[in-house]
């Protein structure tokens, strides 16, 4: 399960907001599946400082309405079925959602 | 608007600099200036250099310490931000010439650290996740292709194109002509994107002297802003770009046809493909096949960066949105060009502005 924040005017965000993006009103937190589709993917070779090449990275968008850019395990392919998970301070891909 | 010029324009070389007053006093120097305002504009001024109360640092440094000054930070897009804010001051009549100057050194840090800090510009939670701008415009461009079917050969037909331009411009990085078998072999950044679809970490300066009378008039601008990262705006990632350009358009009555020449934010080849669109040069989607077809080129019906753009000029970060005009400038100087265009864009297109100029 995921945290996100929803408006009563529809937008969702990933990670969760205090303050609606779309119409400044205040957000509800609220746990949600993570299950979604790859939309886009990348393998990163020159990575910043502290990170170990190379770096799986992809778009997934998720079911309930929102996109988030996760880091996977291993590299991924557009339209694949996967979980996103919280893993400290980003996303990260749990592959094969069922 | 009452009528704003670009009065005078330099660059420093760029590069590899070891000293930022030397930038500084190269790219001020051959400008006659007595202005009423400084805006400086810098992304990593104060890490670079250990100091603070950069404006009046720098106005100290180039001769002008009794001058007013004020520094701004927009990221990539700092320099057009100077001249666009600049140049509605000189328009509401109380200032009647503004310098601005941008300046970054960021080989003072090394290539992985200089990473983190163009990284920085993304949200937190992307960047921990291990994202680096290159990472971000390769998920776009994967995105982009998908959904249009576009065809890969033209982020190399853009590094090779932008090269042979930069090649001739003395104040460029990187004065190299590359061909298909240097572009494939280069080493790959974040797939399908190459070394060489990336504008080189520079080090370098530029500065424009705005002023109520000139030859090259600033006719239109638009700033338009989005959020900081891309995955809220998926379905149209440069929508904040497209805004801007309209806005400049609108505001001199001119249309994407009557440009002569543009200047894009060519930092990675798929920036400059989706900008043409985002400025109504082609259709949305058909950017891609636009250059392969060298509507780009030198001679095709719009040439983009003439000057050798980011990608050959070089990216100092802060300095690139106004070294395009200063390029602009020159280039409307010394050609038969009337009207011309600047695209800058701010982080991962966040903060964005576009520049009309004419003669």
């Amino acid at each position: 399960m995921i945290e996100i924040s929803r408006c009563t005017c529809g937008h969702i965000s990933l990670p969760p907001e205090i303050i609606c993006p779309e119409c400044r009103k205040k957000m509800v937190r609220e746990k949600v599946d993570g299950e979604g589709n790859v939309l886009s993917t990348t393998v990163l070779y020159s990575t910043a400082a502290g990170f170990q090449s190379p770096v799986y990275l992809a778009i997934v968008s998720l079911d309930i309405g929102c996109a988030v850019i996760c880091r996977a395990e291993a590299e991924l392919h557009e339209g694949a079925r996967v979980r996103v998970e919280l893993s400290g301070n980003f996303y990260s891909i749990r592959m094969n959602a069922p | 608007m009452r009528g704003v010029f670009v009065r005078d324009a330099s660059i420093a070389r760029f590069g590899k600099r070891n000293s930022m007053i030397e930038m500084l006093e190269e790219c001020t120097s051959g400008i006659n200036a007595r202005p009423d305002l400084i805006i400086f504009g810098s992304m990593s001024f104060s890490a670079t250099e250990m100091q603070q109360n950069t404006a009046s640092a720098v106005s100290q440094c180039i001769g002008f310490p009794r001058v007013k000054c004020l520094c701004f930070d927009t990221s990539s897009s700092t320099g057009a931000a100077l001249v666009h804010y600049g140049s509605q001051l000189i328009a509401t009549g109380r200032y009647r010439e503004i310098l601005v100057i941008a300046a970054d050194r960021l080989s003072a840090f090394d290539t992985q650290h200089a990473t983190g800090v163009f990284a920085s510009v993304l949200p937190r939670h992307e960047r921990e996740a291990g994202c680096t701008m290159p990472s971000i415009a390769a998920l776009l461009w994967n995105m982009y292709a998908e959904r249009y079917h576009a065809n890969q050969d033209a982020l190399m037909h853009v590094a090779i194109k932008n090269h042979r331009n930069g090649y001739r411009n003395p104040a460029a990085h990187i004065r190299k002509i590359i061909s298909e078998t240097d572009y494939l072999s280069s080493r790959l950044v974040s797939t399908p994107l190459r070394v060489l679809d990336c504008a080189p970490v520079s080090d370098g300066a530029a500065a424009a002297l705005l002023a109520n009378q000139g030859s090259v008039r600033i006719a239109g601008i638009g700033h338009a802003c989005d959020t900081l990262g891309i995955t809220s705006r998926l379905s149209d990632p440069f929508r904040a770009v497209r805004e801007a350009a309209q806005e400049a358009y609108s505001m001199c009555s001119v249309k994407p046809s009557d440009i002569d020449l543009a200047e894009l934010h060519d930092a990675f080849t798929p920036f400059e493909i989706m900008e043409t669109e985002a400025c109504g040069f082609f259709e949305v989607g058909k950017g891609a096949e636009a250059v392969l077809q060298g509507a780009t080129d030198e001679n095709g019906e719009i040439p983009v960066n003439l000057s050798g753009g980011l990608k050959s000029r070089g990216h100092p970060v802060s300095v690139s949105g106004l070294a395009q005009i200063v390029e602009i400038f020159k280039l409307l100087n010394d050609e038969s060009k009337r009207k011309a265009l600047a695209v800058s864009i701010g982080g991962a297109a966040s903060n964005n502005f576009v520049t009309v100029l004419e003669t």
